[in-house]
């Protein structure tokens, strides 16, 4: 009993002494004297992440079609590529509609919504509960900042916004998913155009939305005005705001018109309105990311 | 001299293997590990109260430190802040270790259920908190004591029999 008690009084100074420790590195790191350390660490052990969050993914995947037979598996596949494609071009031609601005519908991101993006590759995500946070294999090299969007389509989604980027390093970066309690981005809801709409007597839905992950739902949109109408099922949209008014803020690099997801439900939120949004798909199960680093 | 010698590279040698394993659990846990139910298995923290109560606090203090720093890593979170937390952890598990036996798994489970809550409410708390703790708690919290509760079991088992045979030998 007695070393036990003298075991945990020498534990008790060694824990104090690594704590002091470990107070000093965050210290350092806060100034940024830790991060080429802590960045090339990374960068070694991205080819090893990426390889095993990939076969984690694969796994999930197998698992996901043991049910079906293999051709019927093949014709699922080529369905929901088919879907996918109608789904973004459904959007964009909804989109454009209420911008009333020109089609722009070609094979490809880039010439379809005018995007610049860089590819990327998910190397793992966040270790604890807390957060939803993944990392991926571009960084500062490839032209990647702080806030730029990052979207990414699962089989029969469109090309949906999954986050924004985070922390950036020269190889690598963090994307806070838009589900993280964190996230928040301007948003607007691709309403059917009404006749009051056409006549400019109403606004198209505006507000923000919010990551809602961590307190048990995925996203919700807030600050809508109150005599806005729109219903469950139309699209959410990124708005742009800080784009459009040309803040010098990380949210300004997310142009408008970046589907987010679907409305899913509406209820009065004090003197305005809150819609609950379904993302098109859940962003945790994304091998592949493009990062829009520009428009055209 | 040389006694010295060879047990200053005996003991650098188990640090590194030490670090060696525990890198590959933390890089498991990030890449490997499927999330069930929202949750994700914390084997790390598993790893910290297990070898704590088994072997000793300086063991345990170890494996979070190399644990949490490289978490700190590969999730690009502030440098330090898992080691704290998980440090904070192996503190709490060596005074336990006092007054209750250590080398049984009710006192594992016990500590696992109270002592990862102490685990995430750090973390949060260097994440920058947030508005909704109770909502917290029920999403993020209560899964993942489950899962770390369900886990512990086997863990420590297996942390056991392989502490007991190092020793034997």
């Amino acid at each position: 009993m007695l070393s036990r008690s003298g075991n945990a009084q020498r534990a008790t100074k060694l824990i104090v002494w690594l704590a002091c420790f470990v107070v000093v590195l965050l210290l350092l790191d806060q100034q940024g004297i830790l991060t080429p350390v802590t960045d090339n660490t990374a960068r070694v052990l991205t080819p090893v992440t990426r390889t095993l969050t990939n076969i984690r993914l694969a796994i999930s995947d197998t698992f996901g079609g043991i049910f079906g037979s293999s051709q019927a598996a093949q014709d699922l596949a080529a369905l929901q590529e088919r879907v996918t494609e109608l789904e973004n071009e459904n959007v964009q031609l909804r989109s454009a509609a209420a911008e009333n601005t020109t089609l722009r519908r070609t094979a490809g991101m880039r010439e379809r919504y005018g995007w610049r993006t860089v590819i990327g590759n998910v190397v793992s995500r966040s270790a604890d509960a807390g957060n939803r946070v993944i990392s991926i294999d571009r960084g500062t090299v490839d032209g990647l900042a702080v806030g730029m969007p990052v979207v990414s389509h699962v089989n029969g989604s469109p090309d949906a916004l999954i986050g924004l980027v985070d922390t950036v390093s020269q190889h690598n970066a963090t994307v806070l998913l838009i589900t993280d309690a964190r996230s928040v981005v301007s948003g607007q809801v691709l309403s059917q155009v009404t006749s009051e709409q056409e006549s400019g007597s109403i606004s198209q839905p505006m507000g923000d939305v919010l990551g809602q992950w961590q307190l048990g739902s995925r996203l919700i949109m807030r600050h809508i005005d109150r005599d806005a109408k729109f219903s469950v099922g139309d699209d959410v949209l990124t708005a742009g705001i800080s784009k459009a008014l040309a803040f010098d803020a990380p949210a300004a690099r997310i142009p408008p018109d970046v589907p987010i997801g679907r409305v899913s439900a509406i209820r009065p939120d004090g003197h305005g309105q809150q819609a609950d949004i379904e993302p098109y798909f859940d962003p945790d199960v994304v091998r592949t990311v493009w990062i829009i680093v520009g428009e055209d | 001299m040389d006694y010295r010698r060879r047990r200053l590279s005996e003991r650098l040698r188990g640090q590194l293997w030490l670090a060696l394993i525990v890198g590959l659990t933390v890089i498991i846990q990030t890449t490997l590990l499927p999330t069930i139910f929202n949750a994700h298995l914390n084997l790390v923290l598993l790893a910290v109260v297990c070898w704590t109560l088994l072997a000793d606090a300086a063991k345990g203090a170890a494996i979070a430190m190399y644990g949490g720093l490289l978490i700190d890593v590969v999730g690009y979170s502030p440098f330090g802040s898992h080691a704290l937390a998980l440090l904070l952890v192996t503190w709490v598990c060596s005074l336990a270790a006092e007054r209750f036996p250590p080398d049984t798994w009710p006192t594992s489970l016990l500590l696992t259920i109270g002592l990862t809550p102490l685990y995430h409410l750090v973390t949060q708390v260097f994440r920058g908190g947030t508005d909704d703790w109770l909502s917290w708690a029920i999403v993020v919290l209560v899964p993942a004591m489950i899962i770390n509760a369900i886990a512990v079991l086997p863990t420590f088992l297996v942390l056991q029999w392989w502490n007991e045979r190092k020793i034997r030998h």
